[in-house]
């Protein structure tokens, strides 16, 4: 659901805080990818306005719900001191194997939200509607968000503990357990990395990108 | 950039759209429902502001083939729908042929009405403005940026189709013309009365030939030429328009005007600027002949290029008539010589008048605008200076005597002066008619024992007692310290200048040679006045104030260092005429007519020297909005100076080409002829000339030819004086490329031997070895200055660099070869700035300075507590050097641990030579490809690879990519690919492998 705080800038308070404005375009992010990768039919969808543009969104109820607590269930580990982690969200086949993630890594120090950086946001949100199609996805497929924290370092292999939010989503029949992504890699030479955007800054930092199948 | 995808076949059902950043933030307020039906309707002819259709994925960037080629698609499918569009339609007389129009904002009648009003009758309409097909601009309003923008072209008011549609044939644009009248919706008052006084003339086909131009580029066909002699005949019968009441029309004033058929005549055999540039061009080739001649007879082997290399330093002489002008004069009216005295057109039986009636009113003098040429020394005493407006100089001295020119006298007596000083010279530059510079080094050192004085007082008694006219003489190691020797010399005497005393002159701005109103205007409002105020500012400041080579030549001239040549032998570069006196046309035949004229007498000069040319200019002053009569009688007045040039098919000198090529040039400004105040036409690009001279004339060309051989040599016109320079950093250089700087430095300091004596100077060194600057303070290993390692970013190195920054590159260089294992290197840190103290080896350490050791410290400290479990060993080490220098690290090592952990996310951004942000990091690699044109150094590619691992690192995959994909953009210009394939391919490689590592994914770049 997306909330009247990045439907369009006359709505929006003049001050908001780093981690409100990350939640609100992960949510945003959440939707779009969910649009973009078909991962449910386009129907599904709605138009609305954030961080100044149109963007698709979920008309389902149960599904809003599912994104708006993983949405907050990060908000809440943001919130902490430690306002570092990554958060990925996985379109996974029948079988609980990804097909694509969509990684947003984030920093952000307590304080408020410079606007100046939502031409930031927006380039990653259109972005994501350049990427080539990806496989058709199957009946069965889903998608899960997954979070990690991060200690600082950047994330290798080995230490690459995603954690999914079990919370089952809609339209989906399975429900996965153990999903350590580490143990079910596909090879590096099938998988591509495409940035979608970038903040840098020195009080806040996200990175956006897809990792698709094809090479 | 192509971003991204290889694979082409887009899904139909995904419409795929990209949006620059620019455009999302133009979207906001707009109805999202209506881009969307843009965006998706791809058929639709309206461009889609917000959306540009891509094909397939790819992004756009702009500067990049994608988006021209997309754009290039659109223009030709629209102008074939126009097309369409225009045969399909009823036929209608086809009067907008030959306009190319664009409409621009909003319009009443709507855009699309006037669209197809053009089109149906034979116009074409543009959706984007080309500057270089258009021909009218439609619009009704315009910004003010827009205004400025679009001034030269013929911008109309919607009313002027409307009405030509009427009217049934194209009206004269001017009385639509929006810009430079009111854009009230009126036609305006200037327009009407120039309509209503060519009123007997407005019949259909005249009308768009006097006013308007003829509507076709193409220059003047058989039939318009018919009407042009048609033309002359009713023009001559018919008043001149004069608008600003300037008396145009009474006889002998329009006897005057550049319409007349001997204006040009008349006008060269009066303009003194024109004798004056004349005779510099002919001087030039004069004394180019005798050195030619002379060089045979005596043969000299000498040439100032090898002069120098023997050590000694240049002896430059600027040698100077006193008031030449009036010196001349003089000798004809030898009983003036104690009376204030002046050279300007105004009349003798006016002055004379005076003479008798001294006591009538002088005011009516006072009016007089004729310029003084120039005054003689009583006159001065009175604050005559030259350039005064006679009836200001008359207020200032009432008895000033004035004497016309006596242009044969100069020329003769200029003649002599030259002959004299020719054989002297070892070098030769003929600077004007009356003044010249030597280079007397040799003849110095060879006949006068180096007393350069006594040489100096030879060639003034040579000089007057064979022309009776007084010389300056002024004396230095440059060019510049010469001339301003002279200032000091004059009237009459010798004045020798050496860098010393020139730093301690007080010298206006003014009196430094290419410092203009402009530049002392620009200086003076940050508060510099003199030469001794340029000389403590610093290069950056006052290249920040009044530009980079401006500033540059005032930086080196405030410390008396002037490194230009003479430049004796130089061919001449260009041809040309500009008269800026007398133009007033009333029509567009009279401009043309004129430029036909004036480019024979070009063609005439070039014919004389047998030299034809390539390149044509045509120069025009244009009447600037706003101002009427001009202060000086038919003047130009205040202008807006325009010029265009077009290159032509083969060298010429004929006169038919050159007048038509200009013509064409002028159609193209669009300038309203009434406007025209200035007319001037340059070619450029010449061939040499024809060499089937004599042997002395060969041997011209042949001192020429080798000279011309020199020039190619590296110029480094960005370099720092040697006292400026740092030699650590010249020792961090490559070999090869330090060897090329020394050897600059080398031949720098034989030509000038300022630095060492400049008071900025800021190394000592002994003057026999100029190689030592690089040499004596070589320290070993130092770490401050390896950002200035790569030749290609000599600019870097040498600005002034703060600690900090050299600090951090220089951890970065030395990172890659303790630790060739990108990932353990990783893992200890996110950092790689941090990890160099470890490999510092106690000497070293010691070695540097106290403030960039705790800097050093500090720099670490901050980032070890991460990594404090790794590094053991040298951390130790570290530590030990730490304490030894005080307890300020253990006092930030608390500090920063609190902080360490926000400093391991928010760490530096990465940098590229200092370069951090997008824009200029792509702007260092563009130079960089540009520079290299046959391929890069290794370790650049290697610099390049470790910051873009390091933005990686820092989490900032899409700038990585983005900077890839600008490397690869640069680097397949211009088929430089074969040379810089390698490099991208390392670059995507080494990207790739830390992309695996972090993401177990592959970055692609489309090549």
């Amino acid at each position: 659901m997306l909330r009247s705080s990045v439907s369009g800038n006359s709505n929006r308070p003049v001050e908001i805080t780093k981690t409100d404005a990350i939640c609100d375009f992960l949510e945003v992010y959440i939707h779009s990818v969910l649009y973009y990768r078909s991962a449910y039919p386009k129907t599904l969808f709605e138009d609305r306005s954030a961080f100044g543009i149109l963007v698709k969104s979920s008309r389902h109820p149960e599904l809003n719900q599912y994104i708006f607590d993983a949405v907050s269930a990060v908000k809440t580990q943001l919130a902490k001191d430690d306002a570092a982690c990554d958060v990925m969200i996985e379109i996974i086949d029948g079988q609980s194997q990804p097909v694509e993630s969509f990684v947003l890594e984030i920093f952000a120090l307590q304080g408020f939200y410079e606007s100046r950086h939502d031409i930031d946001f927006r380039g990653a949100l259109t972005r994501i509607s350049t990427l080539e199609p990806g496989p058709k996805l199957s009946e069965d497929s889903s998608f899960q968000v997954c979070f990690r924290r991060r200690s600082g370092d950047a994330p290798t292999l080995e230490k690459n503990l995603w954690i999914p939010r079990l919370a089952q989503a809609p339209f989906d029949s399975k429900t996965k357990q153990d999903d350590f992504c580490a143990e079910r890699l596909p090879a590096a030479e099938t998988r591509r990395l495409v940035p979608l955007g970038a903040v840098d800054d020195q009080e806040l930092k996200v990175q956006v990108m897809a990792l698709l199948q094809r090479y | 950039m192509d971003i991204s995808d290889s694979n082409n076949d887009v899904d139909e059902h995904v419409k795929e759209y990209q949006l620059g950043p620019q455009d999302i933030a133009n979207t906001r307020n707009h109805n999202i429902e209506s881009q969307l039906e843009n965006a998706v309707d791809s058929d639709t002819t309206r461009p889609s502001l917000f959306y540009q259709r891509v094909d397939e994925s790819k992004t756009v960037v702009p500067g990049f083939g994608d988006f021209h080629g997309y754009f290039d698609q659109r223009k030709r499918k629209l102008a074939e729908q126009a097309e369409q569009k225009a045969n399909c339609a009823p036929k209608y007389d086809q009067i907008f042929a030959n306009v190319v129009f664009h409409i621009n904002g909003y319009t009443q009648p709507s855009h699309a009405e006037l669209k197809l009003l053009l089109i149906e009758r034979g116009g074409r309409f543009l959706h984007y403005l080309s500057k270089t097909q258009v021909t009218h601009i439609i619009a009704s309003s315009l910004t003010m940026a827009k205004e400025k923008e679009l001034r030269n072209y013929k911008v109309v008011r919607p009313e002027w189709v409307v009405d030509s549609v009427k009217a049934e044939r194209q009206l004269s644009w001017h009385k639509y013309a929006l810009i430079g009248h009111n854009s009230t919706g009126m036609p305006s008052k200037t327009a009407n009365v120039i309509d209503q006084e060519i009123g007997s003339l407005e019949d259909v086909n005249w009308s768009r030939q006097i006013l308007g131009k003829p509507p076709i580029h193409a220059g003047l066909s058989a039939n318009d030429s018919a009407t042009h002699r048609l033309m002359q005949g009713r023009i001559f019968s018919k008043p001149v328009i004069d608008r600003f009441d300037e008396g145009l029309n009474r006889e002998w004033v329009r006897k005057n005007l550049a319409s007349d058929k001997d204006f040009i005549q008349r006008y060269y055999a009066n303009s003194r600027l024109h004798h004056l540039s004349m005779w510099k061009a002919e001087m030039k080739d004069y004394v180019a002949k005798m050195r030619s001649q002379n060089r045979t007879k005596t043969k000299h082997i000498f040439d100032s290029g090898s002069s120098s290399a023997l050590g000694s330093d240049p002896v430059i002489m600027h040698v100077d008539f006193d008031c030449f002008f009036v010196s001349a004069s003089l000798l004809l009216h030898p009983y003036l010589k104690d009376k204030p005295v002046a050279v300007c057109h105004a009349q003798q039986q006016q002055q004379q008048q005076q003479q008798s009636h001294s006591n009538s009113d002088y005011m009516e003098g006072s009016s007089s605008t004729s310029q003084i040429a120039s005054c003689n020394y009583v006159a001065r005493s009175f604050g005559v200076k030259n350039g005064m407006f006679m009836g200001q100089a008359r207020q200032l001295c009432p008895g000033l005597m004035t004497v016309p020119y006596q242009f044969d006298t100069y020329k003769k007596i200029s003649q002599r002066f030259y002959e004299i000083l020719t054989p002297i010279a070892d070098e030769i530059q003929a600077v004007s008619i009356d003044e010249a510079l030597l280079d007397v080094t040799e003849r110095v050192h060879r006949d006068y024992s180096g007393d350069v004085k006594v040489l100096a007082q030879h060639i003034r008694l040579q000089i007057f007692q064979e022309t009776k006219c007084t010389v300056s003489i002024g004396i230095g190691p440059s060019i510049l310290l010469a001339r301003v020797a002279t200032t000091k010399a004059k009237p009459d005497g010798v004045y020798l200048l050496d860098v010393q005393s020139f730093c301690q002159l007080d010298l206006k701005i003014r009196d430094l040679p290419g410092a203009g109103y402009a530049v002392e205007e620009s200086l003076a409002a940050h508060g510099i006045k003199s030469v001794t105020d340029i000389r403590v500012r610093n290069l950056q400041w006052l290249q920040s104030i009044c530009g980079e080579k401006t500033a540059l030549t005032l930086h080196n001239f405030s410390r008396g260092i002037d490194t230009r040549k003479l430049e004796s032998d130089k061919l001449r570069q260009a041809f040309g005429a500009e008269i800026g006196w007398g133009i007033r046309f009333s029509s567009q035949e009279e401009a043309d007519d004129f430029i036909v004229r004036l480019s024979k007498e070009v063609c005439r000069a070039m014919a004389a020297a047998e030299r034809s040319g390539s390149l044509v200019t045509l120069k025009i002053k244009k009447r600037r909005e706003g101002y009427g009569k001009p202060g000086k009688f038919l003047g130009h007045g205040i202008c807006d100076s325009l010029s265009k040039s077009a290159n032509l098919p083969q060298m010429t000198n004929d006169s038919d080409k050159i007048s038509g090529t200009c013509i064409r040039l002028l159609q193209q400004m669009a300038i309203d002829p009434l406007d025209i105040r200035a007319v001037g036409i340059q070619v450029q690009k010449l061939n040499l000339p024809d060499n089937t001279g004599t042997a002395s004339d060969i041997g011209a060309i042949f001192a020429n030819g080798g000279k011309s051989v020199e020039k190619p040599k590296p110029v480094f016109h960005d370099l720092p004086t040697a006292s400026q320079l740092d030699t650590s950093v010249l020792d961090e250089l490559p070999e090869p490329i330090r060897q090329e700087l020394e050897l600059y430095y080398y031949q720098q300091q034989s030509k000038s031997n300022c630095e060492s004596s400049s008071s900025s100077s800021s190394i000592k060194r002994s003057p026999n070895d100029p190689i030592a600057i690089a040499k004596i303070s070589r320290k070993p290993g130092s770490t401050s200055s390896s950002r200035g390692k790569r030749g290609r970013l000599r600019k870097l190195a040498f600005s002034s660099s703060s600690s900090t920054l050299s600090l951090s590159s220089g951890k970065r260089h030395n990172l890659p070869k303790q630790n060739l294992n990108l990932l353990r290197a990783f893992e200890k840190v996110e950092s790689l700035d941090s990890v160099m103290p470890s490999q510092m080896d106690g000497d070293t350490w010691q070695n540097l300075p106290v403030s960039i050791r705790r800097e050093l410290a500090r720099e670490y400290v901050k980032a070890k507590p991460k990594v404090i479990g790794k590094i053991s060993q040298t951390d130790e080490k570290l530590k030990k050097l730490a304490k030894a220098d005080g307890d300020i690290a253990q006092d930030t090592d608390s500090k920063c641990a609190n902080e360490s952990k926000n400093e391991c996310f928010s760490s530096l951004v990465p940098e590229l030579y200092g370069k951090k942000s997008y824009k200029d990091v792509c702007h260092l690699i563009r130079q960089w490809v540009d520079t290299f044109g046959s391929g890069p150094l290794a370790e650049d590619v290697d610099e390049l690879c470790l910051y873009i691992e390091a933005l990686i690192k820092h989490r900032n995959v899409f700038k990585a990519t983005e900077i890839m994909k600008y490397f690869n953009f640069c680097c397949s210009r211009e088929n430089r690919l074969v040379f810089w394939e390698d490099a991208i391919t390392k670059a995507l490689e080494r990207a790739n492998k830390l992309c695996e590592v972090m993401y177990n994914a592959r970055i692609k770049i489309l090549k």
